[in-house]
């Protein structure tokens, strides 16, 4: 029996709303079915139920009272989708899909009977944890520390076989790949040579080859900055060097992109207001982040509050602010570094390429390093998988999905892969591991960040 | 309410996996429509398999348990034909998505029916092949489904349509056997060709499993060009000016105002500026320096007929700019409307201007919004009505409107549909186009595929109110007809339509007549390889002969033609349009070999007459480089208009000799010649090309009126080239030919007492041996064994027995192929002889 609560009809007559057309949305949708190629799901099981279009309907059906939403087939499908919103740049009609799957996903959450109201304990339990800053740095430091002691390369190899055991496999290899390169290299070579180590952020004043830029507020985000601090590091130095001031924002200050992506509609309002606030009283020209996931969200902070009077406004200017490090500095034009001998595959991630349309800025920035071959991955358009914890939580899908991008990724031949996303850079880094390949996966901010470091021990001559 | 038996649920889990199952009605919702959008129906299941042999057990399943099956690919089409009917098992495609071969040096590629065009199309590129069929769907649409709809696409009016391309498929019968057809396959030199009708069958005559298509090599250069005009008139004044002057650019499109206005809304801005009234994108293909000269002539009779600005494309980037306001046209239009009745219709080219005036009145009088797009080229129209369907009012007008502007198309010579099909969505309007006698022609033909009646049912042919009894008896002939339609004005002589690029005849005039004026209005048939001296009709039961390589099989080339069937009676089947996929295609049944019946008047297709046409015969001196399997001069383009080298240069004839067949300019011809010299050179043959090597010859064609000449098609693993010269050897004497591109070879034998010509003095040797008809049989079974077959094209009864008894006895296949052939036959009361299973015959 079906217990809906308020809230659950309040959001289904808002995707209502959406679906006959009051607000933009799916009404553009013309069944064309170009979408269908687009969709890592649907590539993978070629059921129309798991294709853009095919959940479109689904939505439709629910808003026109044919479905209901606490059923299987919505539950299901809603879920199963990646988010990776490629079929959006493929739409001739520009349906807004990703933020119709946001509404779609509180209608499927607030569907479900109360005490199932849960997308699973591994789910309800991070999203809990991102809600609070101080929870939340407390886990990334718990994780911090067992990444350090090497927990999880042994729970890797402890895990039993089995769905189960399979997702706690991956959700060990993901923590391992969070732990940055595992090669060591010589200087000026990708491949093979050792960059010298990153210094201390605050004792190092790097070079500021220019000045005059923007002033910065950095977003550390939850994972980024607790999992891949090397990486914010990495953007404070080649922001500063290119003439930014930067300033961070709090450590531990999830954007809310994940309770968004899960259809906790009020979780993710809360945080994003708090970024809201937090930047306005720092006064800043851009909010820049190097998780292409936050960017996508921050971007459309516009539209979450298009609807609420208070914030609207303030919701809007704030999404105008926003830029991912690469587009910072690809609009500086960023200043080149030393050489780097070797080469890089890249793989754009979705929230980059799909939501924000801004990939490009990746080649720019890869482009500043002399002598670095960039190999673009095959079908960069396609999901790794990482989507979130898709890996934990379908872990049969999500594996499969990710295989594909693995070797497409270790086809480029290239020593090390570059991706602009924590989600991306652990996804494709554990399905590395679990493959037994010895490829780095680094940020490509990471990549400019040693070439202007060499710059600084070498006194710019080679 | 219907639901899927819990044993049949079983049977198909175990035949395809759990996964691959779909039952749940709340999942089937997604598979309620198609890209229309305009009909819903779940039906019981959806069934995923993965090949052929899956497939095969799942029809058989859903067979045995006496329910209906509808083939869908991804959903992309816009007739409604992929909607279920009501208690209906859904196949459908999506994991049939692997590239079985690809053989780049035979431009050929065999794919499941769920790969993507675009998918086929990736794969070939680097390789300097195309395949060309290119709907505005080719992201997403399946080549089966290209296969079911016979699809075009905007390239299609120099390069033709996916008929062009089907070499041979494979094909699920209603009881679940496996049918292979085309190529090798065919049934019987004197059966009709099946695969034509099959090809835009709308997946009501079983299911394509398999397809094998050729490739076209990649011309060197494109240009762009994007014409802006006031009107929309005066944009399809342009293209008729730039067809009448003998152009034959690979693409003629048109968007309206409406359509502008919604693509420089979306997201894909095409950059036009503001006020402009239609756009025209012109684009050729070629060779790079020929190009340049053609766009300039197109620019100049774009400007003459009014164009504001001409642009052209300068790069890669541009040019996918200057298309994007025709691509991204259908998509954006979800902008203009909350919905959208996309229409197509063909008409002549030539009354394109006054076409799109009634249709602009149709839109004033019910006051409705009608945005156009068009393949102006082929006088392709897809007028799309914006409208809300939740106002019932409108919706209706919207209704009235279409059916208002397929009876303008009709009346003005054209059809109802040019390549989206008839689905659901048309059944109605095909009375408009096909009598009573055609429609049951075509239900008969169906029927003979399928008799049990379990593919796609309700699609493409109207209900028809119940006939008296005797329904079996489609004689009544066309002159009875009835619901409005009208047969073509009857014709006294030839007429031909430069604008339409199509001349009409009747079948008893000499062909010769027909190509003296076609050439005095500057117009060719590639059927100029028949002789003269036949009538038009004879001419059309013969192939293309080699140039079948480059312009498809003969019914590639006919429009329409008013044919008598064997049992009496007279059909009008196709029309004067390029493009027509409007009912079952039975044209393919009436011309070539094998055609039954005859054709009393045809209208074919025609191309601007090149300025030189030559055939070379060129000699090579090493036996080996004589032989089949040599790699093809890239230079060769599949050029309709202006032929550089034609796409069947290694059709090797007699002792070794190829023949070029060059058209064109003068200066494409001297290019050709050198290109050739090149190509000779880097292979190093000992003789140059170009001494006496080369020297003119007849028309490319084997065939002898008399003795026995057969089509042998190796098998299709290795070498087919060189186990057809072990073939020749064996078969000492025979004249041959051997074409790579189609991977065929023909033999010819002849009675010694009809003498030889004096080029090939081995004729003379031809011994009484090559006409027995066992050695044909030892032929046929060794073909057959190896995947191959042998067809007697014409020869005695005996060797026909013979080598169709030795085919059988390897190849269960060929004879499910021939009881489809015997009972498609038998539709038109003819018999194809007798048969090998139930006469028991033992001897000749």
């Amino acid at each position: 029996m079906r217990e809906s609560s308020g809230t659950g009809h309040s959001s289904i007559d808002a995707l209502a709303k959406r679906v006959d057309g009051v607000e933009e949305g799916l009404l553009t949708c013309v069944h064309c079915g170009f979408c269908l190629p687009a969709c890592p799901t649907y590539r993978e099981l070629g059921d129309e139920a798991d294709s853009p279009r095919g959940r479109l309907h689904l939505m439709r059906a629910v808003a026109e009272g044919r479905l209901d939403p606490a059923g299987d087939a919505f539950q299901t499908h809603i879920d199963r989708c990646l988010g990776c919103r490629a079929c959006e740049p493929v739409c001739p009609s520009s349906v807004p899909y990703g933020s119709l799957l946001e509404s779609a996903r509180q209608v499927a959450r607030a569907a479900r009977p109360a005490r199932q109201r849960t997308a699973g304990p591994v789910v309800e339990t991070m999203l809990r944890v991102f809600r609070s800053p101080m929870v939340l740095r407390a886990s990334l430091a718990a994780a911090r520390l067992a990444r350090g002691l090497g927990l999880p390369r042994l729970a890797r190899r402890l895990a039993p076989s089995g769905p189960n055991g399979r997702a706690a496999r991956f959700a060990a290899a993901m923590l391992e790949a969070s732990g940055g390169r595992r090669t060591s290299r010589g200087a000026r070579d990708v491949t093979t040579s050792q960059t010298p180590t990153a210094p201390p952020l605050a004792s190092t004043t790097p070079r500021a080859a220019r000045a005059g830029g923007p002033r910065v507020a950095l977003l550390p985000g939850c994972v980024q900055g607790g999992l891949f601090s090397r990486v914010v590091d990495a953007s404070e130095r080649v922001l500063k060097r290119n003439g930014c001031s930067v300033v961070r924002l709090r450590a531990g200050g999830c954007c809310g992109a994940l309770h968004a992506h899960a259809g906790d509609h009020d979780g993710s309002l809360a945080l994003a207001r708090a970024r809201i606030g937090e930047v306005e009283r720092l006064g800043v020209d851009v909010v820049a982040t190097d998780a292409a996931g936050c960017g996508a969200a921050m971007k459309e902070y516009g539209e979450w509050f298009a609807n609420d009077p208070a914030w609207a406004e303030r919701a809007a200017v704030f999404s105008d602010r926003v830029r991912d490090v690469t587009e910072v500095l690809a609009d500086l034009g960023p200043m080149p570094g030393a050489e780097l001998r070797g080469s890089v595959a890249y793989d754009p991630p979705c929230h980059l390429r799909h939501a924000q349309r801004a990939d490009d800025a990746t080649e720019v920035v890869l482009a500043a390093i002399p002598g670095l071959q960039v190999r673009m991955v095959s079908d960069p358009d396609a999901c790794c998988g990482g989507a979130g914890i898709y890996g934990m939580t379908h872990p049969e899908l999500g594996g499969a999905i990710g295989e594909r991008k693995v070797s497409e990724v270790r086809a480029t031949g290239a020593p090390c892969v570059a991706t602009g996303n924590p989600g991306c850079m652990m996804q494709i880094g554990a399905g590395l591991i679990l493959a037994g390949s010895k490829m780095d996966v680094v940020h490509p901010v990471e990549l400019l960040d040693e070439s202007y470091r060499l710059l600084d021990t070498t006194d710019g001559s080679p | 309410m219907d639901i899927l038996s819990p044993d049949l649920a079983r049977r198909l889990r175990d035949i395809v996996g759990d996964g691959a199952v779909v039952s749940d009605p709340e999942r089937l919702l997604v598979y309620e429509t198609d890209a229309l959008g305009r009909f819903h129906q779940t039906p019981l299941a959806v069934v995923l398999p993965s090949d052929t042999a899956e497939a095969a057990a799942v029809v058989e399943a859903v067979h045995e348990a006496g329910l209906a099956i509808v083939p869908r690919g991804a959903g992309t089409g816009l007739s409604g034909g992929a909607v279920a009917a009501p208690g209906s098992v859904m196949l459908g495609t999506a994991r049939m998505n692997r590239i079985l071969s690809f053989d780049p040096d035979r431009r050929r590629a065999r794919v499941q029916a769920g790969v993507r065009n675009s998918q086929l199309a990736a794969l070939v590129r680097p390789h300097g092949l195309v395949y060309a069929p290119d709907p505005s769907s080719q992201a997403a649409c399946t080549l089966g489904g290209n296969v079911a709809e016979n699809s075009g696409g905007p390239h299609c009016l120099k390069y033709g349509v996916t008929r062009r391309y089907v070499q041979g498929l494979t094909l699920i019968d209603g009881a679940g056997r496996i049918v292979e057809l085309g190529g090798a396959n065919r049934p019987r030199g004197d059966a009709p060709d099946l695969l034509g009708p099959i090809i835009g069958s709308e997946g009501c005559f079983g299911l394509v499993t398999e397809i094998e298509l050729g490739l076209v090599p990649e011309t060197e250069g494109v240009r762009t060009l994007l014409g802006l005009f006031e009107t929309t008139a005066e944009a399809g004044e342009a293209v008729t000016a730039i067809i009448s002057d003998g152009l034959l650019p690979a693409a003629l499109e048109i968007v309206d105002r409406h359509t502008i206005s919604a693509v420089e809304a979306s997201p894909f801005r095409a950059g036009y500026p503001t006020g402009v009234g239609a756009a025209l994108v012109v684009e050729f293909d070629g060779n790079e320096f020929e190009l340049d000269a053609d766009a300039d002539r197109a620019e100049a009779h774009c400007l003459r007929a009014g164009a504001t600005e001409v642009r052209r494309a300068t790069d890669d980037a541009e040019r996918l700019r200057l298309w994007q306001g025709r691509k991204k046209a259908f998509g954006t239009m979800g902008r203009l409307a909350p919905d959208l009745m996309v229409q197509d219709a063909t008409v002549p080219r030539s009354v394109l201007p006054e076409v799109l005036r009634g249709i602009d009145q149709i839109a004033a009088r019910h006051e409705l919004r009608i945005a156009n797009v068009f393949h102006a080229g082929d006088g392709n129209l897809h007028p799309n009505i914006l409208y809300d369907r939740r106002d019932a009012e409108v919706t209706e007008r919207v209704e009235k409107a279409a059916g208002e502007i397929m009876k303008l198309c009709v009346d003005a010579g054209g059809t109802i549909t040019g390549e989206h099909g008839v689905g659901m969505d048309k059944r109605d309007y095909v009375r408009l186009i096909a009598g009573p006698a055609e429609r049951q022609a075509m239900a008969a033909v169906r029927d003979a595929f399928d008799p049990e009646l379990r593919w796609n049912p309700g699609k493409v042919l109207p209900d028809e109110e119940p006939v008296a009894t005797g329904s079996g008896d489609m004689g009544a002939p066309a002159g009875a007809s009835t619901s409005g339609f009208t047969p073509p004005p009857s014709v006294t002589g030839i007429e031909v339509n430069p604008p339409d690029l199509s001349v009409r005849a009747p079948g008893d005039v000499p062909w010769g007549d027909v190509q003296s004026a076609m050439a005095a209005d500057g117009q060719w048939s590639p059927i100029a390889a028949a002789r003269p001296d036949l009538s038009t009709a004879e001419a059309l039961h013969r192939g293309l002969g080699p140039l079948e390589a480059m312009w498809g099989p003969i019914r590639e080339s006919v429009l329409g033609a008013t044919v008598i069937p064997p049992d009496g009676g007279r059909l009008h089947l196709g029309g004067r349009v390029v493009k027509n996929v409007a009912g079952f295609d039975l044209l393919g049944l009436f011309v070539g070999e094998g055609a039954l019946g005859r054709v009393e008047e045809v209208t074919l297709r025609a191309y601007p007459m090149p300025e030189v046409m030559e055939v070379l015969r060129w000699l090579p001196c090493d036996d080996r480089s004589a032989l089949p399997g040599w790699p093809h001069p890239q230079v060769v383009t599949a050029d309709g208009h202006a032929v550089l080298l034609c796409g069947t240069v290694a059709w090797v004839r007699h002792e070794r000799a190829r023949l070029v067949d060059l058209r064109g300019t003068p200066a494409r011809h001297d290019t050709g010649v050198d290109a050739l010299r090149a190509f000779v050179a880097a292979f190093e043959l000992d003789e140059p090309f170009g001494r006496a090597q080369v020297e003119r010859d007849g028309a490319p064609t084997v065939a002898d009126e008399s003795g026995i000449l057969a089509d042998v098609r190796p098998g299709a693993d290795g070498d087919e080239g060189g186990r057809f010269a072990e073939v020749v050897a064996s078969m000492r004497g025979a004249r041959w030919a051997w074409d790579p591109t189609l991977r065929r070879g023909r033999l010819s034998t002849r009675p010694a007492a009809t003498g030889a010509a004096p080029s090939t003095p081995s004729d003379s040797e031809a011994g009484h041996g090559t006409s027995a008809p066992e050695r044909w049989s030892e032929l046929a079974e060794a073909m057959a064994r190896e995947g191959g077959g042998v067809a007697i094209l014409r020869g005695p009864e005996g060797v026909r027995r013979a080598v169709r008894r030795a085919t059988h006895s390897v190849d269960s296949s060929a004879s499910a192929t021939e009881a489809i052939a015997r009972r498609v036959v038998a539709v038109f009361g003819d018999t194809l002889g007798p048969t090998t299973t139930s006469d028991g015959e033992d001897g000749p």
